[in-house]
């Protein structure tokens, strides 16, 4: 059998040359001028839409198609959806993330294509129009209240909402039209508006700067399946049997959440939730100087509160459902968190920092004690440890047990029967951070 | 015998003598030589076949494979920003395929085809717990060490002593 020695020398020759593959690559790629089209999505952190060329005149113009389709979920399902497409793109689920700036004139043209009327609404939006009149209530010819904004009818109807986006934050949109059927299947979407101090901060204050590569949403949701039946046979459903059975960040379940954006195999649902950070390092004489804070933007469409927990780390609370943690005063009302309790319509604006305690290298794994068989189940990570890089055998040939020296930490929704899959457990509203190695590294 | 502390001097045949034991020797030195390097290279091929989990296994079609190990793969998802694999399954079997989760010696193996690098998990992944169920879909989730799988890497899985080759791994 090879000796570990040679083949770790071997391995290294490999990395060397693989690194001087990849930097040459990277030289070549860098020298290839841009093309003047989006940018391309990034394999992890927030997918942006910008409203198209009139948005750098901060008039973002939004097309939204209602359209049918089906997700993938953890436990092999499939699942009938309704959603917001971009402009007159296939079914994606969620709508898509829509970016806009502080004082932006926004517009957002829904094009409705299902069998029954529907509309969007702006939570936390003020001066809402549709078709240039006032966004409000609908009634029906009894008195009863039909719709909470006019809605664009059946099948080809078209409503023009617009406003000025005045507060930085993050909001939802969803549908205002028989909310607890149509926001349930899949009728909502994210709506960031970033400040007039920066993309790298979350509000106009200096404090609320972050490094928008570390840029993160967890928007949460939930499926009672026979809802989704009915809908998809076309049969009434009874509200008072509803029970969700799937909970989902960003659309996907656990494991798919922490696939990349656009992973090959969830082609209606575009959106992952691994975060990447690097270790928080304020001082810029030593190695690996990283000042900026993370940013994670949580939003719910749940009918319930989700405790959700990243392990390891706390957070800042700089934001609520798009306001500042300010007083009018300017008083800092911020707040440090080690479980987000999102609540249904929620968002809440986050800054993280994760500290090296340990001096993490990939020489260095943190040790850590594999739990009790009692306590892995199915679907758990591949050590049965929630740190890769335990101290143990490895494989003939393998000299660290992960990628390139990086590190995992869950982050999950602690009501913990709601990390399942209509009953398969460790799925659903699971996702990752992944810390980074120190640079240079082999990570590509 | 009695020793000398002087050099005896060389008789009429010496010089010849020299050169046959130079000769002699050279020819030693490189059959040792030789054999040293036999030896080593073929150890160092021994030791490559030893090392390539795929020997002593028998390469399967899906079906096939699908009776011996009671599951069928339903993915090899590249994810976690290229750091770890999806090994993504649907159980067709459960006795069969519960000794995936509890015997060792049928943990699945993964081995990039191009490369010959190996992805094996090196302790449980599961609970006793485990309620696999006919039909259910489950996953392992293993290190993608040193990259070894991108998108579209041809991989062999392993299970047991049964090789499912040319599985396509997917970004």
């Amino acid at each position: 059998m090879t000796s570990p020695s040679s083949a770790r020398r071997a391995l290294r020759r490999g990395l060397a040359l693989a690194t001087t593959a990849l930097v040459a690559a990277g030289a070549a790629v860098a020298t290839v001028p841009s093309a003047a089209t989006a940018a391309p999505t990034p394999r992890n952190g927030i997918v942006c839409t910008t409203g198209g060329p009139s948005a750098a005149d901060h008039q973002p113009v939004f097309d939204l198609t209602t359209r049918t389709g089906y997700i993938d979920l953890p436990d092999g399902n499939t699942m009938f959806m309704w959603g917001y497409s971009n402009g007159f793109d296939a079914f994606q689920h969620p709508g898509p993330v829509l970016c806009v700036h502080e004082g932006d004139q926004v517009t957002v043209i829904l094009h409705n294509t299902l069998p029954e009327a529907s509309s969007i609404v702006f939570p936390g939006q003020e001066g809402v129009l549709a078709d240039g009149v006032p966004s409000q209530p609908q009634t029906d010819g009894t008195g009863m209240m039909s719709s909470l904004a006019q809605p664009a009818a059946a099948q080809s109807g078209t409503v023009t909402y617009s406003f000025t986006a005045h507060h930085a934050g993050t909001f939802l949109y969803e549908s205002g039209t028989d909310p607890e059927k149509q926001v349930r299947m899949g009728l909502f979407g994210a709506l960031v508006v970033r400040p007039t101090l920066g993309d790298d901060y979350a509000y106009d204050s200096a404090d609320s700067r972050f490094n928008p590569s570390e840029e993160f949403m967890v928007l949460l949701s939930e499926i009672d399946p026979y809802q989704h039946q009915a809908v998809e046979r076309n049969k009434p459903f009874n509200l008072t049997t509803y029970k969700p059975r799937y909970w989902l960040i960003n659309g996907r379940g656990y494991p798919d959440s922490i696939a990349d954006n656009g992973a090959s195999w969830l082609p209606n649902q575009p959106y992952g939730s691994l975060a990447t950070v690097k270790p928080y390092q304020p001082d810029p004489t030593k190695p690996g100087y990283h000042p900026e804070s993370g940013m994670a933007r949580y939003l719910s469409v749940g009918s319930e509160d989700y405790p959700f927990h990243p392990h390891g780390n706390n957070g800042l609370v700089v934001g609520r459902d798009g306001r500042p943690m300010k007083t009018d005063a300017g008083q800092d009302l911020s707040m440090e968190k080690f479980a987000i309790n999102i609540g249904p319509g929620q968002t809440w604006d986050v800054l993280f920092r994760w500290f090296d305690a340990e001096h993490y290298s990939k020489e260095n794994p943190v040790p850590t004690t594999v739990p009790d068989l009692a306590n892995q189940v199915v679907g758990t990570f591949y050590s049965g440890s929630p740190y890769l890089g335990n101290k143990e055998a490895l494989p003939p040939g393998v000299e660290s047990l992960n990628q390139c020296g990086e590190y995992y930490i869950i982050s999950h929704n602690h009501a913990l029967y709601q990390i399942t899959s209509w009953g398969v457990t460790m799925t659903g509203p699971i996702t990752y951070m992944r810390i980074e190695p120190p640079e240079p590294n082999t990570c590509n | 015998m009695t020793t000398t502390l002087t050099r005896p001097l060389p008789g009429p045949d010496a010089t010849a003598g020299r050169g046959r034991g130079r000769a002699r020797r050279l020819v030693w030195l490189l059959v040792v030589l030789a054999l040293a390097v036999g030896a080593t290279f073929g150890y160092r091929a021994y030791a490559a076949h030893a090392a390539d989990v795929r020997t002593g296994t028998d390469a399967v079609s899906a079906d096939e494979f699908a009776a011996r190990t009671g599951i069928r793969v339903d993915l090899l998802g590249v994810t976690a920003q290229g750091g770890m694999i999806e090994f993504r399954y649907q159980v067709l079997d459960p006795d069969k395929a519960s000794l995936i989760l509890h015997d060792e010696s049928k943990r699945p193996i993964l081995v990039a085809e191009g490369s010959g690098q190996t992805l094996a998990m090196v302790s449980r992944p599961h609970s006793h717990k485990a309620d696999l169920r006919a039909g259910g879909t489950y996953f392992f989730l293993m290190a993608n060490t040193a990259s070894a799988i991108h998108d579209g890497t041809e991989v062999s899985v392993i299970i047991g002593d049964a090789r499912l080759e040319h599985v396509a791994a997917r970004a």
